[in-house]
C-alpha cells in the first residue's frame, strides 16, 4: 500500500533523508522509530506531498507520488499530528472540521456523515457545534481523526498521536485508532519514540538515526528486544526500567 | 494527582508499589514492550470519584 525506494530529501544544502527504503502492506501497521531530528516527520510530509526537493520513488495505493499529486490521490492519504490544534482552525466548530472535506470534494448527505464519523471515533453528539477551546485534548485528538478519517482514506499518516495525551487519555485513542484499523481496514504508518506504542499499534517497525534507516523488523523482535543495530538496542536499553 | 490533588508521592522505581487506585489505574493504562493486548484498560473516572469520597469519610 505503501512503496519508499531510495527517498533522499533536502531543505536547502542540508540533506536530511538518505536513500530511505521501505515498504508497508495494505492493512498493516508500520512504525518509524528514532530520535528526535532522524527524519521521521519528514518521510510522512513527503509521501503527503509536502516536500519540494526530493529524489527517489514513492507510491500509494499502487499510484506514483508526483510533485503534482491529484485531490482524488491526496484523499486516500491522510494526516495525524501530535497537537490537533495544528491541523484545527481555533474558529471553527467540530462541525465545520468535518464537513469541510466533505464539500470541498462536492460530497452530499453531510450531517449523516458528520454524525457517523462522531459516534465512530467515540465522541458524543453533544460537542458537534464546539469550538476546539472547549474540548479536552483527547476529544480535540479525536475530531483530528475524525476530520482525516471523513473521505474514507487507505492511508493514515500519524505523527506523533498521542505524545501530548496524558497516559490514560493515550490508552483512549490508542485503543481507538486500533479499533478504527480493524473497522475500515486501514493502513498505518505511525511515526513514535515510544517503542511500548508500537508494540501495542504495529506489525512492524523501521528504526532511523540521522536520515538512515539503520533495521527493519517486526513486533515479535521488537517485543523480545532483539533488535539487531546498535542503535536498535540502545533505544530498547531507554526504555528499560519504565514500568 | 487526582481531582487537584496529590494522591500518592513515590520516587519512578517504585511504580510498582503504588497503591492508590489512580496510580494503579495510570500504570495498567501504559502499553509494554513485552505484551500484546488486543485493548488497553482506561481509568473509570466513576469509580475513582467514588473511591475519593470513601477516602475522604
Ligand atoms: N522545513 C524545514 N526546513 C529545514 N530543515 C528542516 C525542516 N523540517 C525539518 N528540518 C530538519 O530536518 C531534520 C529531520 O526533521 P524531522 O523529519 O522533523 O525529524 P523527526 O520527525 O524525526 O524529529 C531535522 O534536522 C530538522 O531540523
Ligand atoms: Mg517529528
Amino acid at each position: 500500500m505503501i512503496q519508499v525506494d531510495d527517498l533522499t530529501v533536502r531543505y536547502g544544502p542540508t540533506t536530511v533523508l538518505h536513500n530511505v527504503s521501505f515498504a508497508v502492506a495494505q492493512g498493516e501497521s508500520f512504525a518509524l522509530v528514532g530520535e528526535s531530528g532522524s527524519g521521521k516527520s519528514t518521510i510522512l510530509k513527503a509521501l503527503a506531498g509536502q516536500v519540494d526537493d526530493w529524489s527517489g520513488q514513492m507510491a500509494v495505493g499502487g499510484q506514483r507520488v508526483t510533485r503534482s499529486s491529484s485531490r482524488a490521490q491526496a484523499a486516500q492519504i491522510q494526516m495525524v499530528f501530535q497537537d490537533p490544534y495544528g491541523s484545527l482552525h481555533p474558529r471553527r466548530t467540530v462541525d465545520d472540521a468535518l464537513s469541510e472535506p466533505l464539500v470541498i470534494h462536492g460530497l452530499s448527505e453531510r450531517d449523516a456523515r458528520v454524525l457517523a464519523m462522531l459516534d465512530a471515533v467515540g465522541l458524543a453528539r453533544r460537542f458537534r457545534f464546539r469550538l476546539p477551546h472547549q474540548l479536552s485534548g483527547g476529544q480535540r485528538q479525536r475530531v483530528a481523526i475524525a476530520r482525516a478519517l471523513m473521505l474514507s482514506p487507505k492511508v493514515l499518516l500519524l505523527d506523533e498521536p498521542t505524545s501530548a495525551l496524558d497516559v490514560s487519555v493515550q490508552a483512549e485513542i490508542l485503543n481507538l485508532l486500533k479499533r478504527l484499523r480493524a473497522e475500515q481496514r486501514l493502513t498505518f504508518l505511525l511515526v513514535t519514540h515510544d517503542l511500548p506504542v508500537v508494540s501495542f499499534l504495529c506489525d512492524r517497525l523501521a528504526v532511523l538515526r540521522a536520515g538512515r534507516v539503520v533495521e527493519t523488523a517486526g513486533v515479535a523482535t521488537l517485543r523480545g528486544r532483539a533488535l539487531a543495530s546498535d542503535y536498535g538496542r540502545e533505544l530498547l536499553a531507554s526504555c528499560e526500567g519504565i514500568v | 494527582m487526582f481531582n487537584g490533588e496529590v494522591v500518592e508521592e513515590i520516587g519512578p522505581g517504585a511504580l510498582h508499589a503504588a497503591t492508590h487506585p489512580y496510580t494503579r489505574g495510570l500504570i495498567a493504562s501504559l502499553p509494554r514492550l513485552d505484551e500484546d493486548r488486543a485493548e488497553l484498560p482506561v481509568l473509570d473516572r466513576a469509580a475513582l470519584a467514588r473511591f475519593g469520597q470513601e477516602g475522604r469519610a
